[in-house]
């Protein structure tokens, strides 16, 4: 049929090249898993499970752990500073909202790296903070503020909040306005229709930008590369580690899958989240 | 400017309390004036209708009242007091909105449970109020908004405001959102549901067939101002204007120049109607009747006895099914008057495009309104 | 007589209006001392030693930086055009179709939500075994596979406000379908593939990680972010203040153009 003909020219090139570029170098990490790792580094085609049993060691879970935790704690805080933002924003005028939004995402389009190096010079022994603290006497010596939890913290609700805000001003404004006065008009105070009717109406946004914000820290590399300097260790690190050092291809597979694992958990969890709450769009 | 309508007389035929007052309302967005120095009366256990084209300010007015639009000046009292100050959720009135603005996320027991839960009411109380207004508006306990039908969902829209028993209901464009049928039944049924409960409805339209069926009073509003304010007959048998004669229901007008008799029209002579006294020999004005208060007969016809007679033609027949309207010119500047018969009456399936024929009205049946083209 | 009705301070306003300019000042501060920074003779936040040129003309002379800066702006090229090529003819191919597949809705989005680390060791694993050299080359093949994605999402949604009926129209009126294509549909979609094509131009100029791993030990394929990288984490002199000004000026600048381009198109 030439239809189909014409759809397959279409789709074809596009199509081949996502199942030979990242399909097939998938499935091989998916493979790798399951197999070992030879004395120089190369792979030992013997089935096992043993890098997943070495994943859950306790000096492997530790890392694992930790980094559910730094992300959790990134999600959380992200998500506190994007609501109260993104609510305000859609509660400004309407044509001053694309405005507002495009200087929230501003900062997103540019390097990763640069504006992780931002609080490098930020937080350390002479940066901006340390140097504001001692010259205004606050403290009697610099903080150190860099190279701890807190920092690669820092690092990631600084690179992810724009989205978190773009997310969820989206689920704010599909909301339709006369649900909220109806909630007042009945009697409701102020704080009772955020809480029994726009908070629960705006959950598909919160979860959108939560996942998106824990998926990309705790696979983050980065930002705790840089801003944790080499004390703070998380998956993406020990990833990192596994191909670039020490060569342990096999673990680094397992790793990765554990890593799309819980990404795919999240995305599901979030899917069913957004499925039962309503929409309460117009 | 404004007028405070007729006294709604009770069945026992005293005059009603004033329920609302709105004292000199005006609002103001920049520099346009959306409601202009208005005064109304709302009566009690009335049906009160806001009417106008849009864009004459009967939402904002509306909302005003309902507490979602500030006044810049002016007194809104509710027995007596001055609620303006007061915030919408501290105000014994509720709105049901023209979306209907249902909790999408709640059940329909829910979303009508809502107001009263934050009025404090709990347990038992709150359950039987609950089941009384959804037996009231003939609704049972469905799941949740997005599987009911638009009447449905309009029906639990009024149950989540009447249940509050507030001092008023105001309903903005309710039957907006529902296909023709529906709405001609849910006006009967608004009409009925007024009536049952006892508390003033004010509705806001901008559909005049729809304010005559179903109110007891109309403002007719344009451009922030209240321009007649009276029943549906009141309105459709003696408009006060131009503006009110042409907005409700269908009406003839030929315009020409007051005299001394009436109203003399280029081509077609002296006219006469009714007036109210408010013209001056020489004002431009028009003369308005109803299309069924003209009766026609066929030129060949005895000739007709009213106190108006003109010749014309039959320019076009519309078939109604009850009844038959006749497109009628007279006179050579192609005015053409409409009359309404019914298609049960004597000769009326007789008439053809191209016949000669005479219109006669009689003079009290008609109006003379002054020219408010700029009003 | 008419009272004049008090005007209500609403103060949930005020709290959310402050709490968005915090927000507004903890993105802006960290770049806009940087910005600084790369103009302070002194080259340290110590102390302000007087506005100077110097550290973007001691980057003009640092080769390495010239080489990789050159080498990014190859590799966005080309496996911009590749991928706005690919994405835009698949967008074309799915949205036409009646059948909407999971699967391939799947497969569109995965590189977009798949961990960059994943993707990264996933094509290193993959060009290892394959005795596949590294270089810019497999730099490039890597930035197209996600770039296909975001090029295919981008002009997907142009297509999905398209209105057909004009194709239909034209072809009504005696055009072939060459030249509807020609004259009709790509002039309509055109913004989006520009957009789309921009926003891969920005994601490959930034891309780090993937980059990182699949360029391999050469000298010859280094570029701006890996440059970036080793210049932060092995030696922080303050030229890096420049660089990262200067990038972020560019991305600024294209992000600009891009929403112009869009805003255009839709009204």
């Amino acid at each position: 049929m030439y239809q189909r003909l014409r759809t397959f020219l279409f789709v074809g090139p596009g199509l081949a090249w996502l199942m030979f570029f990242m399909v097939v170098p998938c499935l091989l990490v998916f493979l790798y898993s399951f197999f070992e790792r030879g004395v120089y580094g190369g792979i030992v085609y013997t089935f096992t499970f043993e890098n997943f049993d070495r994943a859950f060691d306790p000096l492997y879970l530790a890392i694992l752990l930790k980094s559910a935790k730094i992300a959790g704690l990134a999600t959380l805080i992200a998500l506190l500073i994007a609501y109260p933002a993104a609510y305000a924003i859609a509660r400004a005028p309407a044509q001053r909202q694309p405005v507002y939004l495009f200087l929230v995402m501003l900062p997103f389009w540019s390097n990763y790296l640069i504006r992780t190096y931002a609080w490098i010079v930020m937080l350390n022994r002479e940066g901006l903070i340390n140097r504001a603290l001692l010259d205004f006497g606050l403290v009697g010596e610099a903080l150190p503020l860099l190279y701890n939890e807190a920092s690669v913290v820092t690092g990631l609700v600084y690179n992810y909040v724009p989205f978190v805000i773009l997310a969820i001003y989206s689920s704010i404004s599909r909301l339709n306005p006369e649900i909220a006065e109806a909630s007042e008009d009945l009697g409701a105070p102020s704080y009772k229709t955020f809480l029994r009717v726009i908070l629960p109406l705006t959950l598909p946004g919160i979860a959108a930008g939560a996942v998106f914000v824990f998926v990309l820290s705790i696979g983050n590399f980065i930002t705790p590369d840089l801003l944790g300097g080499g004390r703070v260790q998380m998956v993406g690190n020990l990833i990192y580690d596994q191909f670039l050092e020490a060569r342990d291809w096999p673990f680094g597979s397992a790793l990765s899958l554990i890593l799309i694992g819980v990404m795919m958990c999240l995305l599901f969890a979030q899917a069913v989240a957004v499925n039962r709450s309503a929409e309460g769009t117009r | 400017m404004s007028t405070d309508g007729a006294n709604m007389l009770t069945e026992a035929g005293e005059e009603a309390a004033t329920v609302i007052r709105l004292e000199n309302i005006t609002k103001r967005f920049g520099a346009i004036t959306a409601v202009n120095d208005i005064s109304l009366d709302l009566k009690e256990n009335e049906f009160f209708a806001l009417l106008g084209p849009s864009g004459c300010g009967k939402t904002t007015l509306l909302r005003m009242i309902a507490g979602f639009e500030s006044l810049n000046e002016g007194r809104i009292l509710l027995d007596g007091k001055d609620i303006a100050p007061l915030r919408p959720n501290r105000r014994p009135i509720n709105l049901m909105f023209q979306s209907f603005a249902l909790f999408p996320h709640m059940s329909v027991r829910a979303n009508v449970s809502y107001g009263l839960e934050m009025e404090g009411v709990r347990g038992s109380e709150l359950k039987s109020r609950v089941d009384r207004i959804l037996e009231t508006t003939q609704l049972t306990d469905y799941a949740k908004p997005d599987q009911l039908s638009g009447g449905q969902r309009q029906r639990v829209a009024l149950a989540r405001a009447l249940v509050k028993e507030p001092r008023v209901l105001l309903l903005d464009e309710p039957l907006a959102a529902l296909d023709k049928k529906l709405r001609e039944h849910m006006q009967l049924e608004l009409k009925r549901l007024q009536h049952e409960v006892g508390i003033t409805f004010v509705v806001v339209t901008h559909d005049q067939e729809e304010a005559l069926v179903m109110a007891d009073r109309i403002a007719l509003m344009r451009d922030g101002e209240v321009k007649q304010c009276a029943s549906p007959a009141e309105l459709y048998e003696h408009p006060n204007s131009r503006f009110v004669a042409d907005f409700i229901g269908v009406m003839n007008f030929l315009d020409g120049e007051v005299s001394v008799e009436g109203v003399s029209v280029p081509g077609l002579g002296v006219l006469t109607g009714r007036s109210k006294g408010d013209t001056r020999t020489g004002d431009r004005a028009c003369l308005a009747v109803r299309p069924e208060r003209l009766t026609v007969a066929p030129a060949t016809a005895e000739r007709l006895t009213h106190d108006n007679v003109l010749d014309g033609t039959l320019t076009d027949i519309a078939y109604h099914g009850q009844d038959i309207g006749l497109h009628i010119a007279v006179g050579d500047s192609g005015q053409v008057l409409v009359a309404r018969l019914s298609a049960a009456a004597e000769g009326a399936a007789d008439f053809r495009v191209g016949d000669k024929v005479q219109i006669g009205w009689q003079a009290q049946n008609a109006l003379i309104l002054p020219d408010d083209t700029t009003t | 007589m008419s009272a004049r009705i008090p005007r209500r301070r609403d103060p949930a306003k005020l709290l959310l209006g402050g709490h968005l300019w915090l927000v507004y000042t903890f993105l802006y501060v960290p770049i806009l001392v940087l910005m600084a920074l790369s103009f302070n003779d002194l080259g340290l936040p110590t102390a302000w030693g007087g506005f100077s040129f110097k550290w973007y003309a001691a980057l003009a002379e640092n080769d390495a930086v010239l080489r990789a800066a050159l080498n990014t702006v190859i590799v966005a090229v080309i496996s911009t055009i590749l991928a706005t090529l690919l994405g835009t003819l698949l967008a074309f191919g799915v949205e036409r179709r009646q059948r909407r597949s999971n699967s391939m809705e799947a497969l569109l989005f995965a590189p977009m939500i798949i961990p960059d680390i994943v993707l990264a060791i996933a094509l290193l694993s993959f060009f290892t075994t394959l005795n596949f050299t590294l270089g810019l080359h497999s730099i490039i093949l890597s930035h197209v596979v996600f770039n296909i994605a975001f090029v295919c999402a981008v002009v997907r949604t142009r297509l999905r406000n398209f209105d057909f009926s004009i194709v239909e129209a034209s072809i009504d009126l005696g055009a072939g379908e060459v030249t509807t294509f020609r004259r009709v549909t790509l002039p309509a979609i055109f913004p989006g593939v520009l957009a789309g094509g921009l926003l891969a131009f920005t994601l490959s100029v930034d891309e780090f990680i993937i980059a990182y791993f699949t360029a391999g030990a050469g000298q010859g394929s280094t570029t701006l972010p890996m440059q970036i990288y080793s210049m932060i984490r092995f030696g922080v002199t303050p030229e890096i203040n420049a660089m990262a000004t200067i990038v972020m000026l560019v991305s600024f600048t294209l992000v600009f153009i891009s929403q112009r381009i869009d805003r255009k198109a839709i009204s």
